[in-house]
């Protein structure tokens, strides 16, 4: 491969990085540190946009469920938990956590069913 | 006479039952793969790529049939005895060539010895021509158009001549003497109109071959094709003619006025005619014929695309799987060389599908689990495992992986020249000299998969790195597949910056001991490490300044010329402890012109076929083995390559050979004349750090196969007295000099 076609494959790849991160930039913002996030005043839209996804890894979803909590955004915090659990539905840490933040929220209705499931399921297990 | 007694079988009657049931065995695993992969793991929420992937496989797996049916039987043939009184045609046909490289064809088709006609079919119309065939005796035709290109030029002769048969070469197929000697028997039986030997090529720099002249092996892209598919389809009665190196019998041909010309491969398409009206074709896998192979990428690609153009459209003309007087595995046969071409469609998708994959996170295979991978891996180790076997060391799947890659593109596009069409199906003549520009646009469709191929992997390391996706598993796989295509891709790549061929001539490997008449007596020995008739690459063990002009005299076997050469360039000092110069022949008379062609045609070619002949390491691994078990434990003290010059002192006198191999209680070397067994001489060994000399006892004298008696040489085992000196000299000479 000669120095020409090497030179207009880093160009093509580093417009591609260009197009990853304008397409990707909210994922990308949140891999930030969550104390930077913490402070960041566009942080619920940056998360919204995130939620908004079809696809995004637990990874992300974990850390808007984690700056959310330490912002006292008990909403945004509940919508990426359910997105974790959705993903995970065999996750009881994930659940307790998502009933928490319900019961934090005041949707205590929701996390009261989840705690009886999750209990439910600790008879059913033999007492696990 | 019946050619179909001649017939014989290639492997023992154990090996061919074992080969075919381990080609149904892989038959119907993949057949049981393919069941498994529609009723389980077609992905619905990508339908249409996981149904193109599919597709694609199916098209592998009818591939695989056509390949094991074809190769089911392999035969070969035994050479009847030539007929007395046959009038033979030589046909060598031209249109652009060198008159250098066709003069060695036009010798080459005189120089046969069973009496013939020689005609050069001239679709050039070039006065440079006329005044070769008159210097070399043979009769020039030509003609005022080129309508219908090479197959009419070829009819435009075939209503000027009379002969019984015609033999037929393309402007750089160099004949042997014994061509016709070896292929003319078959005509006793009435009913063959063709016989056809394999294409070699002896420019094996060319963008078609791999060599290693370490293990002593070679990949040729179309051995496939001439040690394997051929041998089958004459097991069934349909090898063809593939264009150059046939004869063919002239009342087959009179109905049709000779070669059929709807299609740009006419060769086929006559095959297939011929053989539909119930004639019989021969194929005779002996190398009598040697040719050049395209040298650079966009020479290949045209050669290729002419070919697939040119086969997929006979379909359209002749329907081997329609047409009436075939029987079925002819049709099979005929229809898996058109279905050949086709591979293109099957190969895009692969190529493309790990891009896809990367970029949109889609699988084109659903329920990806433990079971599907148990099927999975059963049926690509049956797929390896019977190609390795059933090719016999000739199909290697990774070269073969490459080529693909080479040529996936120009099977599309003969595919849509097939489909759409195109204003005329034009001949183009494949350039032989490389060299020629546009090699970068000709592997352009590379460029643009290997771009694909990189971004999709940036793509996907920059999804998994930030968290858009988190399918490592899936990434992986997707990831592996990728990379092992954009190594195929980058191969295929390096192909068009391989360095410009600039010589006239082709330089073959070959080790003639070349003494320097113009410098001091003592120890002007020296060895040529390759050859053409326009130069050498000298190994000398002293400076020599480029530029200077030399008084050489090369020993081509039993014979010698003296020149003068020009040192052209210094290739720097070898492993061995030569320094080797690119050394150009002055003013060299048309006589040693054609004189160290004769020695390169007759000597070096025959030489490189045999020498690159091994078996792969697997099997030599067994055979040594089977050989201590079996009892030899004694085995041959080990050799190893040396092509050293030496002079060699006898009883009726002395002669100058080069070495083949050393080992630590004797040599071999190529005599060009016969020495007795048990007879004592002396040998004068000139390495790079001195010279040695030594008595030696002739153990072993055989003479090496070959059809012009000028050119008998004799492969000659020494016995040297004293191993510690034999060792010595090893280690001295450190004779790598092929390595």
């Amino acid at each position: 491969m000669n120095r020409r076609v090497a030179v207009m494959l880093l160009v093509l790849v580093a417009g591609e990085i260009g197009v990853f991160y304008v397409e990707h930039r909210d994922v990308v913002a949140m891999n930030r540190s969550a104390d930077a996030l913490v402070l960041d005043a566009r942080f619920p839209d940056t998360a919204q946009a995130v939620l908004a996804r079809e696809r995004v890894s637990r990874r992300v979803l974990e850390r808007v469920a984690d700056v959310a909590r330490r912002r006292h955004d008990v909403s945004l915090q509940v919508v990426a938990l359910e997105r974790i659990v959705s993903s995970a539905p065999g996750d009881t840490e994930a659940r307790l956590r998502l009933a928490q933040a319900l019961r934090d929220a005041g949707r205590l209705d929701e996390a009261e069913r989840i705690y009886r499931e999750e209990l439910q399921g600790l008879d059913e297990g033999g007492g696990r | 006479m019946n050619a179909d007694t001649t017939l014989t079988f290639l492997d023992s009657p154990a090996r061919r039952v074992t080969r075919k049931v381990v080609a149904l065995l892989a038959i119907a695993i993949y057949l049981g793969y393919l069941v498994y992969r529609g009723l389980y793991t077609i992905n619905q929420e990508a339908l249409v790529f996981s149904l193109t992937v599919y597709l694609a496989e199916i098209h592998g797996f009818f591939s695989l049939v056509f390949y094991y049916f074809q190769i089911w039987e392999l035969r070969g043939r035994r050479v009847p005895p030539v007929p007395a009184e046959l009038a033979v045609d030589v046909f060598v046909t031209t249109f652009n060539e060198d008159v250098d490289l066709l003069r060695q064809t036009v010798r080459g088709a005189i120089n046969m010895r069973y009496p013939h006609r020689t005609f050069v079919l001239d679709d050039g119309r070039r006065a440079e021509v006329k005044a070769l065939c008159d210097e070399l005796g043979c009769e020039y035709l030509t003609r005022e158009n080129n309508e219908h290109a090479k197959a009419g030029n070829w009819n435009n002769a075939f209503r000027q001549t009379s002969g019984d048969v015609i033999a037929t070469f393309d402007a750089d197929h160099v004949p042997r003497a014994d061509y016709l000697e070896r292929t003319l028997g078959f005509f006793a039986d009435p009913a063959v109109a063709i016989v056809q030997v394999p294409q070699r090529y002896h420019n094996l720099d060319s963008l078609q071959h791999r060599v290693s002249w370490r293990s002593r092996r070679m990949y040729g892209e179309q051995d496939v094709f001439f040690n394997l598919v051929m041998p089958g389809k004459d097991h069934w009665n349909a090898a063809f003619f593939c264009g150059t190196g046939a004869v063919l019998r002239r009342s087959a041909l009179r109905p049709h006025g000779g070669l059929l010309t709807g299609t740009i491969t006419e060769d086929m398409h006559t095959a297939l005619a011929l053989q539909a009206e119930g004639w019989k074709s021969v194929y005779l896998n002996e190398l009598l014929v040697t040719g050049l192979a395209p040298m650079d990428f966009s020479s290949y690609s045209a050669q290729r695309l002419r070919w697939a153009e040119g086969n997929l459209k006979i379909v359209r003309l002749l329907n081997p799987l329609t047409c009436a007087g075939l029987s079925v595995a002819q049709r099979i046969c005929y229809f898996a060389s058109m279905y050949h071409w086709t591979i293109g469609f099957a190969k895009i998708v692969f190529y493309t599908a790990p891009p896809l994959i990367l970029f949109t996170g889609q699988f084109p295979i659903a329920n990806f689990d433990r079971t599907f991978l148990m099927v999975y891996a059963a049926h690509l180790g049956s797929l390896v495992g019977s190609y390795k076997l059933l090719s016999r060391g000739t199909g290697r799947i990774v070269m073969d992986e490459i080529f693909n890659m080479a040529n996936f593109y120009t099977l599309l596009a003969a595919a849509k020249r097939f489909v759409f069409g195109r204003r005329a199906g034009t001949f183009v003549v494949t350039s032989k000299r490389g060299g020629e520009g546009g090699q970068e646009r000709a592997v352009l469709p590379q460029y643009v998969l290997i771009a694909m191929t990189v971004t999709s992997l940036v793509w996907s390391t920059l999804g998994l790195g930030f968290g858009v996706t988190e399918d490592v598993v899936g990434a992986g796989i997707a990831t592996f597949w990728a990379l092992y295509n954009l190594a195929l891709m980058l191969v295929v790549v390096g192909f068009a910056s391989r360095p410009v061929q600039k010589r006239q001539s082709v330089r073959l490997r070959s080790s003639v001991p070349i003494e320097l008449l113009d410098v001091p007596t003592n120890g002007r020995l020296a060895v040529s490490l390759d050859l053409s008739e326009g130069g050498c690459t000298l190994l000398w063990p002293g400076p020599l300044a480029v530029g200077r002009r030399l008084k050489l005299r090369l020993h081509l076997g039993p014979s010698a010329i003296e020149c003068d050469a020009t040192v052209m360039s210094v290739h720097g000092r070898e492993r061995s402890g030569w320094i080797g110069y690119g050394l150009k022949f002055e003013q060299l008379s048309p006589e040693m012109v054609d004189q160290v062609a004769d020695a390169l045609y007759n000597m070096t070619v025959p030489e490189i076929f045999a020498r690159l002949s091994q078996p792969s390491w697997p099997i030599r691994a067994a055979k040594a083995l089977a050989g201590r078990v079996g009892g030899s434990l004694r085995a041959r003290a080990s050799r190893q390559d040396a092509f050293l010059p030496v002079r060699v002192q006898h009883q009726a006198g002395e002669f100058l050979a080069t070495t083949r191999d050393l080992s630590e209680s004797g040599l071999s070397l190529i005599a060009p004349s016969p020495l007795k067994p048990g007879s004592v001489i002396r040998v004068i060994l000139r390495g790079p750090t001195g010279e040695w000399s030594s008595p030696a006892t002739v153990v072993r004298v055989k003479p090496v196969p070959n059809p012009v008696a000028a050119y008998r040489t004799w492969h000659v085992g020494l016995r040297i007295d004293g191993h510690t000196s034999v060792v010595a000299l090893r280690h001295q000479l450190a004779p790598e000099v092929m390595s």
